[in-house]
Order: structure tokens, then sequence, then C-alpha cells
């Protein structure tokens, strides 16, 4: 699984695919503070960002590629 | 290349030159209906097929070119010369794609930008009639209005990007220029398997990126992710082509704004109180003027140091040493930094360097190209210098022009045309009347001596009068004027890239040879080739029986040798040329496999079935008319075998089988055969209940169904009686149109087999001849008479000794490689009343021939070679003799007759 659900936190990894959206929206919705962790992402479809963005996740841990972390650090919060 | 490509390519060129003719005349006659559908239709078709393929770029400039003709076909439009041109624009550009598919094997690297700004120039010409409709076009697909970029908008998005990565990205780019990508992906796209992000990430030349939402994030309940939200914004220092290359799929969601690199240069933060740093602007100015650029990095640095780095001023610094290190020539823009120190106000990038005084960076191309003709604008000392370098290099041109020394017809004309060119730009360079005045009496001289030398000398000594004055060295200025940096063109002196493209397009229409290495010819000429080949592959059979009356009737026989080298020569050009007719005339079978993939797909699904299409041997070819031959057999046999052949997917689970079934076709080249394979692993066909429903139906009587075999019982679906439906419809439908697939398959003189094991599935087996032409008989002789047999149906020929032919009951048979073959004499088939001659050993000659599946012996005389003939089927009353297939004339002119096996035995 591209992303991994633990008690607080969504462990992201690798490439997250547009199938996870769904998945990710209602984990999101019964967790508000959840944190992600996306140190081993290496991208993630815009359908699975525009949820994090909606819902304001706190990222734990930022991606490890620089790439992808530029992109996301204006976005989403620490 | 596929041949479906290939196809498409030639057909599309076809219809572009039907298009061209159509709108051609079209422009006579306006009010024509009939020539408007047909324009419309010819659209229509291009567009549809072009659809099939992957070729956005085109696809999209069709569309818009059918859209615009339906409006006219339904008179909301009316029919201009404008539409017209739009229109021919068009299709050179669509035909440019076909050639660039064809050179480049289906790929298409260019022109999305092109296709974009032709599909915009031809719906502008479309009036939107009401809301409904505009919103209908853009759900299509269609390019919605460009918003028209203003370049100060997006500075604003640039002011968003922090400093540190403007300045990395400005230290680190080579090009002067760079792009600003506002992508807009649209709200579906997460369902049709886009991915924006990825898109947006992987540009080209990628320096820095952003996204941000569209709009306020609905609550979380009420959010659908799978609706795109997000736009992008990306810098990228690649070019246009690569760029547009890029986001081809979704260029109408993409807007590119070209910006100069010195757009990154905006210092940000804080003002502190006001300007106090004159001392320092103005020393700084002071240092530029003397070009000491050395030094007015050396102060910036230390005033840097001093100040604290959150100023407004600390980051104009570090802009300005930015510059210095990387475009330290470029003292217009270091000016302009520097007096913003004084001001806070960023530097106005775009229009200052917009300003009517920089030179294009076209004309500076041209000006450094040409020959040194530099001093001839000696009068141009306070002339703005892009006129003057224009200028100066039309009179380049016009010098090369009057150097042709072609004796043209039309030479007086262009000298006349190049002396008035000279005439005007002398004059926009400031030459007075003097110039003027010599260049009329070089004009006159040149007249007289018909060639352009007077002109050219005069002009040089013009040039080496006026040089020492020097007053302006054109390469020189451009140089100084460069600000080293991109000169976004000011809209007034660039044509809009539309119209410049117009302009290529519009060349390369004229200049293009009508290309296209094919060539379509009507199928009548080829056949007529055909036969003529034929007949001479025939008539130069008659040549060997001269080289034998050469030598036994006159007894020359040197000259019966050299007749047969000769004769070796002309066989072989004669069988090559065969070969090259047949070649012409040679087609693939993927040419009708190629709609079977969407009809198994198509019916499975109908019919709730589950089944993989296997296609083997595509590349196989035979001639034309059997390929062609082939396509309705093909259908019937796969709709049968989909239809009544495959179990569902539950039944074949039951029955151990995977779920899926496998259909598979396999072509190929046997000998002088194209054999197809129609191979299915569904329930097979149950003989016993055929033969019932064939005695049922009285397609056999009772002692056959007795006797039949399974094989034979099978095979009984291919007779006519058996194919109606209702018959058939509870032993698993075969046999709907199976006679009509025997009978178009014998037409062409192929054999069908079947074979079919229940439960296991079917196999049939068609077998086609490669061609139609010319046919390869063997010769055989009986009581002093020659007749043909075709080659396909000969398996050997033997001599048995007298003694090994054994009386059965009243046949006659012998035994070869321990199996029995019946054997049967053509003089008593033909009625002939005399006994076969055997040779000096006593031996029969024994034709063994393929009757069916079994093999009979054939006893003759003698046997002879074998022989191509074109066979010549048998008209009039004769035409009734079924023991012959037909006649064929030899190289002696005697007529040969050919054998219908099958009737004979």
């Amino acid at each position: 699984m591209p992303i991994e659900f633990q008690k607080k936190s969504a462990v992201f990894k690798d490439i997250v695919g547009v199938d996870e959206a769904e998945g990710l929206l209602e984990w999101l919705q019964k967790k508000p503070k959840a944190r992600v962790d996306l140190a081993a992402c290496t991208h993630l479809h815009p359908a699975n960002l525009q949820v994090l963005m909606a819902a304001g996740a706190t990222v734990s841990r930022w991606p490890e590629d620089d790439s992808l972390r530029l992109w996301l650090e204006p976005v989403l919060n620490q | 290349m596929n041949a479906l490509l290939e196809q498409f390519i030639s057909e599309s060129r076809e219809c572009l030159q039907g298009i061209g003719e159509k709108l051609l005349q079209l422009e006579d006659a306006p009010g024509d209906k009939d020539l408007v559908n047909e324009l419309f239709r010819l659209v229509h078709t291009l567009k549809g097929n072009s659809g099939l393929f992957e070729f956005p770029t085109m696809t999209r400039v069709l569309h818009a070119g059918e859209d615009l003709m339906d409006e006219v076909r339904n008179d909301r439009v009316v029919f201009s010369r404008l539409i017209a041109d739009h229109l021919l624009a068009s299709m050179d550009f669509v035909g440019f794609l076909c050639d660039e598919i064809e050179a480049s094997d289906g790929q298409v690297k260019s022109g999305s930008g092109n296709s974009v700004r032709l599909a915009e120039g031809l719906r502008i010409l479309i009036p939107v009639r009401d809301a409904k409709l505009a919103e209908g076009v853009g759900e299509e697909g269609a390019v919605p209005a460009p918003l028209a970029p203003s370049k100060g908008a997006y500075l604003e998005v640039l002011d968003g990007i922090p400093e540190r990565v403007r300045m990395e990205a400005y230290r680190r780019s080579r090009e002067p220029g760079l792009y600003l990508i506002r992508y807009r992906p649209v709200e579906g796209c997460f369902y049709q398997g886009e991915d924006p992000f990825h898109q947006a990430r992987q540009t080209p030349g990628l320096l820095w990126g952003s996204l941000f939402p569209r709009g306020p994030w609905p609550r979380l309940e009420e959010m659908d992710a799978y609706r795109c939200m997000l736009d992008f914004h990306v810098l990228s220092t690649a070019n246009l082509e690569a760029l547009e290359e890029h986001f081809r799929y979704v260029l109408e969601q993409v807007e590119l704004v070209e910006l100069p690199i010195l757009c990154l240069v905006a210092p940000q933060g804080e003002p502190n109180g006001g300007p106090v740093y004159e001392d320092f602007v103005a020393e700084a100015l002071g240092l530029l003027a003397t070009g000491n650029v050395k030094d007015l990095a050396k102060i910036s640095r230390v005033l840097l140091e001093l100040s604290n780095p959150d100023l407004w001023l600390s980051s104009a610094l570090r802009w300005l040493l930015a510059v210095l290190e990387r475009e330290p020539e470029n003292l217009t823009a270091l000016r302009l930094l520097v007096k913003s120190l004084g001001t806070f106000q960023t530097p106005d990038w775009v229009s200052v360097l917009a300003a009517p005084n920089a030179p294009l960076p076209a004309i500076q191309a041209i000006a450094h190209s040409l020959p040194a003709t530099g001093p001839v604008c000696q009068g141009a000392g306070g002339l703005d210098p892009v006129i003057a370098v224009t200028a100066h290099a039309i009179i380049a041109i016009q010098r090369t022009i009057l150097a042709i020394k072609d004796d043209a017809a039309w030479q007086p004309g262009r000298i006349r045309a190049a002396a008035g060119a000279l005439a005007k730009c002398l004059k926009a360079l400031g030459h007075g009347h003097q110039a003027l005045a010599g260049l009329e009496a070089s004009l006159s001289a040149a007249m007289a001596a018909g060639h352009g030398a007077p002109i050219i000398l005069w002009l040089d000594g013009l040039i080496e009068s006026t040089s020492p004055i020097k007053a302006l060295d054109p390469p020189a200025t451009a140089r100084q004027c460069n600000p080293g940096a991109p000169i976004p063109a000011p809209p007034a002196e660039q044509p809009p890239p539309q119209l410049e493209e117009e302009v290529k397009l519009a060349r390369r229409a004229e200049d293009a040879q009508p290309g296209g290495k094919s060539l379509k010819v009507d199928q009548a000429k080829v056949d007529r080739l055909m036969n003529l080949i034929g007949e001479m592959v025939v008539s130069k059979n008659a040549l060997p029986y001269l080289a034998n009356r050469a030598e036994s009737v006159f007894g020359v026989r040197e000259l019966s040798r050299e007749i047969k080298a000769q004769y070796s020569v002309i066989n072989r050009i004669a069988e090559e040329m065969q070969d090259a007719i047949m070649q012409v005339r040679m087609m693939p079978v993927s040419f009708v496999f190629q709609r079977f993939p969407r009809l198994v797909r198509d019916t499975s699904r109908k019919l709730g079935k589950e089944v993989n299409l296997v296609l083997i041997g595509e590349d196989t070819q035979a001639d034309k008319n059997i390929i062609e031959a082939l396509g309705d057999p093909l259908v019937h046999i796969l709709r049968n075998s989909l239809d009544h052949g495959f179990e569902t997917p539950d039944q074949r689970l039951a029955a151990g089988k995977p779920a899926a079934g496998t259909l598979t076709l396999r072509a190929s080249q046997e000998s002088d055969q194209v054999v197809i394979v129609v191979e299915d692993d569904g329930k097979g066909i149950d003989p016993g209940t055929i033969k019932r429903k064939a005695y049922e139906k009285g397609v056999i009587d009772e002692a056959t169904l007795e006797r039949i075999s399974d094989q034979d019982a099978i095979n009984l679906i291919f007779a006519p009686g058996l194919s109606t439906t209702e018959v058939i419809s509870d032993l698993s439908g075969r046999g709907v149109g199976m006679d009509v697939v025997r009978t178009a398959v014998e037409k062409v003189n192929g054999t069908l087999r079947l074979d079919s094991e229940l439960g296991q599935g079917t196999r049939i087996t068609l077998s086609l001849p490669l061609s139609m032409a010319v046919t390869n008989v063997m010769i055989v002789e009986t009581d002093g008479q020659t007749f043909g047999l075709p080659m396909q149906n000969v398996i050997e020929t033997v001599r048995v000794p007298r003694s090994r032919i054994m009386g059965i009951k009243h046949t006659q048979a012998t035994v070869l490689r321990g199996r029995i073959v019946a054997l049967k004499s053509l003089n008593e088939k033909l009625g002939i009343a005399a006994a076969h001659i055997a040779n000096a050993e006593d031996e029969l000659a024994i034709l063994v021939v393929r009757v069916g599946k079994e093999q009979v012996g054939l006893i003759v005389d003698q046997f002879h070679e074998t022989m191509d003939v074109i066979l010549k089927p048998m008209a009039g009353v004769l035409g009734g003799l079924s023991a012959y297939a037909g006649s064929a004339l030899m190289g002696d002119g005697s007529v040969l007759m050919i054998l219908n096996v099958m009737e004979i035995l």
C-alpha cells in the first residue's frame, strides 16, 4: 500500500496514485488532527495533494526528494 | 510503420487534395450547396480518421475546420475567401503533419502551437450564437478563447517566488529568456488518467514551480477528491517548442508567457525609511558610465556588508552583484538597477527592454551574417539603428539579386525592381539626390547591358567613397544596443505568430512537390500490365521450341545454343517482371485482420463472453484479390466461432478451462499458398448432431449416414442445405453462412478444411493461392496428346513396374511406400480407346494427385515439364465441359487443355 494509515499518522511511500485519494479523504475526516509522513514519498497524485491541502493536514516529515519538497513546502503546514 | 497508418496517410493526402480542389471550386461558385456538403464530408472524414490515431495536433485543427464547415453548411456562416484562406492554411498544416508522421514513423513532434493557433483562427470565424453552443464547444475539448495574457500580471507571480529561488534560477540559467507557464487542468482531468502535478513536475527546463487552489477549499465532507481544484505555475528555461511538445495534450489548458530573464531580478525587503543612498547611486552611475564594472562590484559588496540583509537595499545589491556576475556587459540593465536603489522601485524590465530603440534579435542576426556593406549607411548618423540595420540588410540582398547571371527573360524587370528597392533604402538612410542620380545612371547602363553589373559597380563605388567616414558601424551598434537580455518582441514590430505561420505554410504549399511516393493507379491498368506480362511469360516459352527446330530441322547447332542462352536471359527478366507485378498487387493480410480486434471485442462483450484474440503472421502477403476475397468469409467464421464456438465464462470454468477463451488467427505462407487458420478453444462440434440434422434435411441419404466418418460429418456444415438458421440453432449454430464461406473461398481457387474435437475446440483452415494470374501446370502425354494438370493437385510422379500393379475387384492399385494407392487410367477417364504405353523397362508412368484428402494415381504415357500458363476458362459451348478447367496457349502456338482433376476422378 502506498499509504500506510497508522494510529495518528499516514505514511506515504513511493508513488501515491489517484486511487488512494478517496481513502485518504475518509481517513482525514475521521482524524482531523492526524499528521502525514511524506519522507519516503517520491510523487503523489494531485488528488491526494488537494485532499491534504483542503484538510490542512500537518506534515510531520517532509519528502526526502528535494524536488517534491520544494513544491509541497509552500502549500502544506509543518 | 504499420499498414493502417500508411493507409491513413495516403487517404489523408487524397482527402487534402480533394479539400483543396473543392475550396478552389467553391471560391468560383460560393453558393454551390453540393460542393459545401462534399467539402464538409471530406473534412469530417479526415477528422474522424485522425481521431483513430493519437495525433491531437491534427485532430484539433480538423475539428475546428469541421465545425466551421458545419456552420457554412447550415447557412449560419457565409462562405468567404477568408474562410477558404484559413482552411487552406490549415490543410497545408495537416499535410505537413502527414509528411512528418511518415518521415518519423508515426510520431508527431512539433506543431502543437501552430495547431492551437490555426484552430483558434478557424474558430474565430464561427459566430457564437448563444451561450449553450459556446458551452458545448468548450465541453468537447475545443479551444476556449485564449486569455490575453498581460505580462504585468505575471510579474506578480514572480514576486511570489522567494528571492533565494529566483537568484538560484537566474545564476543557473544559460538562456536569455524564460517561460512562465500557467497550467489550469480541466476539472475532470483525473478521470482521463491525467496527473497534472506530474506533468508540471516533468516540465523541461524546470526552474521553479508552485501550485495553488482555484478557490477556497470546501468542507471535507463535501469535497470531491477527484475534481481537480489545483492550478500550477511553472518557470522554465526550455524553448517554446519543447514546452509545447511537453504539454501537447493539454495545450489549451496552458498559457505560456515569455519573459526576459531579468524579470527575475526583483529586489524585495524592508524599504527602511527613505532614500539615503544617493551618494552610492551617483558613484555607481559614474562607474557605469566609464564601464568600470569591477569597482562597481567592489563598492556594492562593501555596502552590502554594512547593511542589514533584510533590507530592500540589501536585496537590490545582491541582485546587482548577480547581474554583474552573469552579464556584466549589460550596462542598460545595471544602470536601471542602480537607479532603482534611489527609488525603491523594481525596474519595469518588460517595458524598458521592449523599448523601440532595441534592435530585434532577428535583424541583428542578419546584420552579422551579411558582408560588410556597412558604410553605405553613412548618412545614418542620427538614425534609428533598427532602420539602419534593416536597410543595410536589404541593400545586401539587392546586391545578391543583381549578381544573378541566368539570362532569364525577366532579367530587366528584376534589375529595375532591385534598383527601386535600392533607391528607397538610400533615401531612408539619408542619401541625397546625388546618390540617387548615380543610381539612375547605373540603372540605365545596366538595362542597356542586360545585366546588373553596372549597378553593383556603382554600389561598390559608393561604399568605398563613404567608408572613411564610418559614421555608424552597424554590427557594433547592434552589439552596443544589445542589452544582453532577451527582448520581448514589441507587438507593433513583429507580425503576430499566426500571420508568420501562414506565410510559412503558404510558401511550403508552393514549394513542396506534390509529394508522395505512392502512386494511385487504376486497378484495371495493373491488371492489363499483369496480363501482358503473363502473355510474355508464355510466349518466351516459344524460344526453346525454336532452338530445337534450329538444331533438328536446320541443323545449326551454334544458333540453337545461342537461342537457348538468350532464352535464359529473357526467362530471368520475365520472371522478375512477373514477380514485380505480383509485388505491386501484394497486400499484407493485416489489411483484413486489423478490423478483427474490434469485432471480437464488441461481439464478445455483447454475448457476455470473454475472448482473447491472438493475431499471428499479420505481415503475410497475398494478392489484392485474394486478400479482399478473404474479408467476408473470415468475418463469418469469426462471428460463428464467437457466437457458437465459445462457451460462457461459467461453462468454461465448469469444464476446467480458463474463463477467457482464446481465438487464434494465424496467417502463414506455405509454398505458393496462403494458409489462414482460425482456431478456438471452445466446445467444438458434435458430429452426431450434424449427421442427424443433415439426414433430416436431406443433405445425406441413409447409407451415407451409416458410413460417414466424424470428420466428414463435421465438414457437412459447409454443405448448402445446412446453412439455414433454424437447422443449426441447437447444434452449436455452426453453419450459418458457412456455405457462403466455402463458395467465396472456392471462387479464388482456395480450399477449406475444418477440424473439431468435441469439448476442445475447432480449427478452420483456409488455403488460398498467393496469386491467380499465372497457373503452374504439369504437362503429361497420353495417346500422343498433351494435357496439363494444375501443380497444386500433383503430389509426385513415379514409374511403377507393371508387375506391381494389382487388380482389386474392378480397380487397379499399387503399393507406394507402404500405402495402397488406387490407380485410374487417364485414357479410360477421357474415353480414349488405347492402352497406356510403358517404357523400355515395362514401367508405367503414374502421376499421384490429391483429390480432396485422398491420393490417387493417374496412369499416363509420359511426363513432360512443368510450365507457367495463363489459364483461360472455357467459354461458349465448351464451358459445359467440366472435365477441363480451361485452356492455355503453349509457346509453339498449340493449345493445351488443362484437366480438372476433381471432376475426372
